[in-house]
């Protein structure tokens, strides 16, 4: 019979319901939209934040000292150490792998040349990946100089890693240098070998022209396979720029992770501070450093913790507001039954008995409106991810839903729908039943 | 009127952060350092003396400048190094994120920060012996520089030490203008005017990506006030609905004492009127309290109450109340006032 | 209208002492009083009467005259401030909240003016109801008693799709089903039509002539004198007086 009161009271009473309901679809979508909102805002400001630039640098324990004065290198090192570019597949299996979102190796040559109209060609150039596939025989990430320098903008093509052959490559030339040797795209830069070393001669063909804004537009930039040709030096890369999500750095991260407790330490390495980040890059390649650029880093730690921690707070304020709605919408449903109440308990019913009913009621209508403000949220934060931070990869239907929050919320709508209830239901069960049903209340 | 109170409270608070949102996100961005470069036009020559001073006044009391001279010396084992003149105190106000052991006192004039990868080249940190074109000095090292950057590689000394030293004058000026892209144009090109023979160029990467960040999370906070202020409308409509409910009998009565109908309904409208002023007044008050509240928990700093977020409050409280008022009309409109003082 | 011939029932005092163990409601100096902001209202002052198995009494009275009080303290929907009633041998003052209701579901059958029928549900359902909340469900016997009000070929319609008069006899019907030595009437006609009324009339009249006790607060005099006996009640105190005789004041 309970039960069969639960149903007909929905069958039959929709509208009145309508406005409960609507309280609770509007309060969980908006709190499920701020939620799902606020734990992906990590990912979405990193992303974004990939624009300043690599956070942590990977270079040979045993380098000599660059001698670089804004950006350019003064005295350019010969020799010194190297990192294999073989060894950078490695980081595609560490813990964190799936947190490294960019890898950038680099390679600084000296190009001795002439243009195709005669002018000596004297310059610095970077070897560095150009949408290069990074795996270890996963699932590839597309990575580069391209993706971890989104400021450059480029007149022409970049040039194809492919296309780089025993004698032959392509090649982007920095403004200045273009403007300074008269180059343009479609123009072609012989270079000559360096004698007494392994060092080839090459024929580079300018597919564009870059503007970087830096020390690069004095440069030109080649496929990391054409510069290690033109060194002398296969496989060989002085220095590796890695962009990883990383969590914002607390005293917790500082701490030397030899110096923890074997417990401690897992707990330091199961967590994505760049510190750790780093410290797993160290055991994957041999002979390297990894750490920090605390430039980007600590800025960019900084920056996602106030506005995580503004959607958080937001997210608390739809929570409270939504609470606030549904006790309202609950205390107004409640009151129009007022004639029911004094029936039920002049039939006999014990105020526990009815504040069951009422109860169940509430319960249901929060698992039926909260289970469609779940989906409704769930879209609504999709929608305005996608608008807000257009450029995202389009999201499969799986990954638009967050399954850890439909619980969350049904049993928030639940606890709010039942404590929104109580203080009406209380009221309404210390009315004296008889004024009530002789129409006095 | 509580529930007026609470939408005006939700409401205030929202849009005072809102409106402050700009100023706070853009002073988290100036950890990044700076954000304009300026260096002399001809490379040769370096900065002159007083371009510092200049560049300082032109940019504005908020911003942050600090000069840099470089040269290239040698250390007592022969291998070359970068070493740097600056000012300490600027560098540490514009830099926040260097991570240093110990900042050199303005006591020793010689005292010297060293790069991390720096110092293992050198074979006493303590007493550092450099050359420069065959002119010799001691650099007392009072601790490590750590940025993962090229600073890593060079030694560091106070500006006028360097000058005397090397002889070399400033080639760089770093200077950081808080705002947006806006601002930073602006400086630039006030900038350019007014110290002559400079280049003056933005960190790009840096203006553009703040500029896209904070417009984003602007349009993020758009969103979620909407989505507050349609739930708590729907907590007005339902103590509107309430309130009307318990008063049916008092409307009737005053139907059936021959009030009509219009005079019935612009008395509920003025009372609501009422209320929703009265929630704004003391909403105002409480969402103030909580946007500063939140601001001090989240940006560690205070966000001032802003009296221009009232006329919107209250255009919004009454639009709110306005639009959950309509139902209760409806049923204010069909009273029977017969049947209901009947007691049915 | 059936004129029913009833005996002359004109209480005295001792009577209550003389026939305690017949009576199914006893009122002992029972007084209610309401205090307010105006001061302290007395509802009803001192009622004493008692009420046997089987009888039918009409409760009269002007507007402010205390039946509402007397009504709701029978029906265990309110609690004296002073004074002892016995309801079926036992006494509700000692009852908690909790053994009230139950009290009340065991051996009251009520009948509003309003019908307050659940309107969500049927009439069936409805009359399940008073069934679920005294024991057990049981539809067979919630349909025997509509089709013994006539309407058990209504048992699924809402009561909105139901004349006034159909309402109140699914009302009956509730109020009957879990067999309660008492039914109480609250101006059970007061909402209905002549034609309406006469069908309530003559189903109370066979309800009563089957022996069950009725007590009836009216104020159609026709209704009231259907009853054996009348208990009139005039700022808050009880005079007792039979059919057609004098007025006679019970108070000392």
């Amino acid at each position: 019979m309970f039960f069969r009161l639960l149903m007909e009271s929905f069958r039959r009473q929709r509208r009145r319901k309508a406005l409960a309901g609507l309280a609770i679809l509007l309060g969980t979508t908006a709190v499920t939209a701020m939620l799902a909102l606020a734990t992906t805002i990590g990912d979405r400001i990193h992303r974004e934040l990939a624009a300043y630039g690599a956070n942590i640098v990977v270079y040979p324990a045993a380098d000599q000292l660059e001698v670089k004065v804004g950006g350019v290198d003064v005295k350019p090192v010969s020799g010194g150490a190297y990192l294999h570019e073989a060894d950078l597949a490695k980081l595609r299996g560490i813990f964190w792998a799936n947190n490294i979102t960019g890898v950038s190796p680099e390679l600084p040559v000296h190009v001795l040349g002439k243009t195709e109209t005669g002018s000596n060609v004297d310059v610095a150039a970077t070897g560095l990946w150009f949408g290069h596939a990074l795996s270890n025989g996963g699932a590839p990430l597309k990575t580069g100089a391209v993706q971890m320098h989104p400021w450059w903008k480029i007149e022409g093509a970049w040039p194809q890693e492919q296309a780089t052959s025993a004698d032959g490559a392509e090649a982007v030339i920095g403004a200045s240098l273009a403007q300074r040797l008269g180059v343009k795209p479609g123009d072609v830069i012989r270079t000559t070998a360096h004698p007494g070393d392994a060092s080839q001669a090459m024929t580079l063909r300018v597919t564009g022209v870059v503007s970087t804004g830096d020390a690069s537009d004095d440069q030109l930039l080649l496929p990391l396979n054409a510069a290690q040709r033109i060194a002398g030096t296969p496989g060989a890369v002085r220095r590796v720029e890695v962009s990883a999500r990383t969590k914002p750095e607390d005293a917790f991260a500082r701490k030397n992770p030899d110096s923890l407790s074997p417990k401690q330490r897992e707990i330091w390495y199961c967590r994505p501070y760049a510190n750790s980040i780093s410290y797993q890059i160290r055991e994957v390649i041999p002979g390297a450093r990894a750490e920090q650029v605390r430039r980007v880093e600590q800025s960019e730690g900084t920056v996602l913790k106030r506005i995580s921690g503004l959607m958080w707070l937001i997210s608390a304020a739809a929570l409270l507001a939504a609470g606030f709605a549904v006790s309202a919408a609950m205390a107004t449903a409640i009151m129009e039954r007022q004639v029911e109440i004094g029936l039920m308990r002049s039939l006999g019913a014990s105020k526990a008995t009815v504040a069951m009913l009422f109860y169940a009621e509430a319960g249901l209508l929060a698992l039926l409106a909260g289970g469609l403000g779940y989906l409704a949220g769930s879209g609504l934060a999709a929608w305005l991810g996608a608008r807000i931070f257009a450029g995202d990869a389009p999201a499969s239907i799986g990954s638009l839903l967050i399954p850890v929050l439909f619980p969350v919320v049904v049993t928030l709508a639940l606890i709010v729908a039942i404590a929104g209830s109580t203080p009406a239901i209380r009221r309404a069960l210390t009315n004296d039943p008889s004024s009530v049903l002789r129409g006095n209340a | 009127m509580i529930a007026l109170t609470v939408s005006a409270a939700v409401a205030t608070a929202l849009l005072t952060l809102y409106a402050d949102l700009d100023s706070k996100l853009h002073r988290e961005f100036r950890s990044f350092g700076a954000n304009i470069v300026v260096t002399a036009a001809d490379s040769g020559k370096g900065l002159a003396a007083d371009a510092l001073e200049q560049v300082r006044a032109s940019a504005g009391p908020d911003a942050q400048a600090a000069e840099f001279g470089y040269a290239v010396a040698t250390t007592d084992r022969g291998t070359p190094v970068v070493v740097s003149g600056t000012d300490f105190s600027a560098v540490q106000k514009l830099n926040s994120w260097w991570k240093v052991d110990a900042w050199p006192s303005s006591v020793d004039p010689n005292s010297a920060l060293l790069g991390q990868r720096a110092a293992e080249f050198v074979a006493d940190e303590r007493t550092v012996q450099l050359t420069f074109a065959d002119r010799p000095i001691v650099l007392h090292g009072v601790g490590r520089l750590h940025t993962g950057g090229d600073e890593d590689s060079r030694i560091y000394m106070p500006m006028a030490v360097f000058r005397t030293w090397t002889g070399a004058p400033p080639s760089l000026i770093e200077v950081q203008i808080p705002g947006g892209s806006a601002q930073v144009d602006a400086a630039i090109a006030r900038l350019r005017q007014t110290v002559p023979g400079v280049k003056v160029a933005p960190v790009r990467q840096l203006v553009e990506g703040e500029s896209r960040i904070v417009d984003k999370t602007h349009a993020l906070m758009y969103g979620a006030v909407l989505l507050i202020a349609l739930t708590v409308a729907v907590s007005v409509l339902a103590t509107l609905s309430a309130s009307v409910l318990e008063r049916r009998r008092d409307f009737a009565l005053m139907k059936a004492l021959g009030g009509s109908q219009s005079t019935l309904m612009a008395m509920f409208l003025l009372e609501t009127l009422a209320l929703a002023l009265g929630g704004v007044a003391a909403g105002f008050v409480i969402g103030s309290a909580a946007a500063w509240a939140i601001s001090q928990l989240n940006f560690h700093t205070a966000t001032l109450p802003h009296l221009g977020v009232v006329p919107l409050v209250l255009l919004l409280n009454v639009l709110i109340a306005a639009f959950a008022a309509f139902f209760p009309v409806r049923v204010l409109r069909r009273l029977e006032p017969a049947a209901l003082l009947k007691g049915e | 209208m059936k004129v029913v011939k009833q005996s002359l029932a004109m209480e005295n005092p001792t009577d209550l002492e003389t026939r305690p163990d017949c009576a199914v409601i006893a009122l002992n100096r029972v007084t209610r009083e309401y205090t307010g902001h105006a001061g302290t209202v007395c509802a009803l002052d001192h009622a004493s009467f008692s009420i046997v198995a089987g009888e039918w009494v009409a409760i009269t009275g002007p507007s402010g005259s205390g039946k509402s009080t007397l009504v709701n303290l029978i029906g265990c929907l309110d609690r004296p401030t002073d004074g002892e009633l016995h309801i079926d041998g036992v006494d509700v003052a000692t009852m908690s909240a909790t053994e009230l209701d139950r009290f009340r579901a065991d051996k009251i059958g009520f009948i509003f003016q309003q019908f307050h029928l659940i309107p969500y549900l049927s009439a069936l359902e409805n009359v399940m109801l008073a069934q679920y909340f005294h024991s057990m469900t049981d539809e067979k016997e919630a349909r025997s008693a509509l089709e013994r009000v006539g309407l058990g070929q209504r048992a699924e319609h809402l009561p909105s799709e139901l004349s006034g008069g159909e309402q109140q006899r699914v009302c009956i019907a509730r109020a009957l089903i879990n067999n309660p030595p008492i039914l109480l009437a609250d101006e059970p006609t007061g909402n209905l039509d002549a034609a309406n009324q006469k069908i309530v009339a003559e189903l109370l009249q066979d309800l009563h002539a089957h022996g069950h006790t009725i007590v009836m607060v009216t104020h159609d005099p026709e209704m009231a004198a259907l009853a054996q006996r009348k208990i009139a009640l005039s700022h808050g105190k009880v005079f007792c007086h039979p059919v057609g005789g004098p007025m006679i004041s019970l108070r000392k």
